[in-house]
């Protein structure tokens, strides 16, 4: 079921990336006078992309369904689950979206397309790619939520520029040797390219970048869980990636412009050029099923916990049940800022404020109430809930990202629940 | 040139495939706290059980139940959501005893997760 998640996965991000991929190559990157059924072809082969993403993306439900029944899912628990829960409602509208998307690209892809309706679908196709973010684990962090989705989303977009851009672009060069098209074309394209390729890896590295401090958080985590494991593996493949991007940027470029000016061997400089291509082009497609196994994969940052689910080990959290251990704040503190002392609280609901600083051990705190554990907090504001009537004690501690130690850092503050 | 990259996208297909290994723990939404606490011995009988997770959960395909000693159900009513990451579960009044709570949760990232927690109810005077 895992492999089949990933499987399907890896699958939906590069049917997108292909879509995307074809169509800025249609509309974007041929330059005017290329043959109109080359267009065609690559707007057939978006429309192909699209479909098998509608065919991966109809499984992912299926799957969906069969993790949650554990089993063969039934049609009841389907539409429940596509009406009652945020990610069945996003798979509604993406795939009625792709849908529509698929209708437009067939229209287009039956007729002589100017390269301005090309680009009007391509620009229709970046939702699609970027929604997938309201499904992914950016969705579900506690804190910056539109950041991470935000930057997820970015990410996603500048994946899809630079690898699927690379599919089109090995397919037009592929095809222009086959049809022996003057190389100055084939050199004019590469030339576009890199400059779509060039924007599309400063944006992943930064995108990139934020993702993993979210999702990993430390470089214990990277090294020493699955999640980060994988990331690294990403990198590394990202790096040989950037490598020979780096060098279709700085050396093909310059070959081929040299074979254009009569300097060089055209058809020496050709292949050259197609190989680095394929290569750099395989290289993006391993990177997608990394992807894919990532997706499937539970964050870096959730390792603590996950061990203790695992191993089913008590925390100790509360004072009164069993011995704690407190560290010096070590430049932590926190400060309660609502509820004030002696306010009074109509409901059982209180909302909380604070100013938490983490120092060198902090990462969240813990809000207990009389002595009891009510919860944490990472972000400076949350509501206690269900307080019963009466006068209570609120405490705040710092605690270190395992959740078990706590620093010498607190505040306290009394309020009333009428 | 065509029929390597062929191979090459062959190779990308049997390492999609080989990604069914088994080591890895494929879940995403923990308990990181919970009421009361997993392991916890307590005295006051506790009137709900409350669990905060590691990230948001979908309520309608979410569950808890808290199982007595001799495995009787001591949950009733449905599960309420008190925050995006945090549900609670009403309680029958408790005899003293150790508890197991059973939990499984869908995550917004989708992940379907579950384990169980536990605590005791010690005698009174204890």
């Amino acid at each position: 079921m895992v492999a089949l998640e990933a499987t399907i996965s890896a699958i939906s991000y590069l049917t997108l990336a292909l879509l995307l991929g074809q169509l800025m190559t249609a509309g974007f990157l041929l330059p005017r006078g290329e043959p109109a059924e080359l267009r065609r072809s690559l707007t057939a082969w978006a429309l192909g992309a699209l479909l098998l993403f509608l065919g991966a993306y109809v499984l992912v439900l299926f799957v969906q369904g069969a993790k949650m029944q554990r089993g063969m899912p039934s049609s009841e628990l389907l539409w429940r689950y596509l009406t009652m829960t945020q990610s069945g409602q996003v798979w509604i509208a993406r795939a009625t979206y792709g849908a529509a998307l698929a209708l437009l690209t067939w229209m287009l892809a039956q007729r002589k397309s100017s390269p301005n309706a090309i680009r009007f679908l391509a620009i229709l196709a970046l939702p699609l790619v970027a929604s997938r973010s309201l499904t992914s684990h950016a969705v579900a962090v506690r804190e910056d939520r539109i950041w991470v989705v935000s930057s997820d989303a970015l990410h996603l977009l500048a994946t899809a520029f630079w690898a699927g851009g690379l599919i089109g672009l090995w397919r037009v060069c592929r095809l222009a040797r086959k049809r022996n098209q003057a190389l100055a074309r084939t050199e004019e394209i590469v030339k576009r390219f890199s400059g779509l390729a060039l924007g599309s890896v400063a944006l992943l590295a930064v995108t990139g970048f934020y993702q993993s401090w979210v999702h990993v958080g430390s470089l214990e985590t990277l090294f020493n869980t699955d999640y980060g494991k994988v990331l690294l593996f990403k990198l590394l493949l990202f790096s040989v990636m950037l490598g020979f991007g780096t060098l279709n940027f700085l050396s093909t470029r310059r070959i081929l412009a040299r074979a254009v000016g009569g300097n060089e061997n055209g058809e020496v400089a050709r292949n050259k050029a197609l190989r680095r291509i394929s290569v750099e082009t395989f290289v993006g497609l391993l990177i997608f099923c990394v992807t894919g196994l990532l997706t499937v994969l539970p964050p870096g940052i959730h390792a603590v916990h996950q061990a203790a689910a695992a191993t089913g080990q008590a925390k100790s959290l509360t004072t009164t049940e069993t011995t704690k251990r407190f560290l010096p704040a070590d430049g932590a503190s926190v400060k309660i800022l609502a509820p004030q002392t002696g306010q009074l609280f109509a409901s059982d609901k209180v909302p909380l404020r604070f100013n938490l600083t983490k120092g060198k051990r902090g990462h969240h705190v813990h809000a207990y109430v009389d002595g009891e554990l009510m919860g944490m907090f990472q972000s400076k504001a949350g509501t206690l809930n269900g307080l019963k009537p009466g006068r209570h004690l609120l405490e705040l501690r710092v605690v270190a990202e395992d959740h078990q130690t706590e620093l010498d850092a607190f505040d306290r503050v009394e309020f009333v629940v009428k | 040139m065509y029929s390597k990259f062929s191979i090459g996208l062959s190779a990308v297909l049997v390492l999609l495939a080989l990604q069914a290994r088994g080591p890895f723990a494929w879940a995403h939404a923990y308990p990181a706290v919970s009421v009361p606490n997993n392991g916890a011995t307590i005295k006051e009988p506790p009137r709900e059980v409350r669990i905060q997770f590691t990230e948001g959960i979908e309520i309608a395909f979410s569950e808890i139940t808290v199982k007595g000693p001799n495995g009787e159900v001591v949950s009733q009513g449905k599960l309420r959501r008190l925050t995006d990451d945090t549900v609670a579960i009403d309680l029958k009044p408790l005899r003293p005893g150790n508890y197991s709570v059973e939990w499984q949760v869908l995550s917004v990232d989708t992940h379907v997760t579950d384990g169980v927690l536990r605590f005791t109810l010690a005698e009174t005077g204890k």
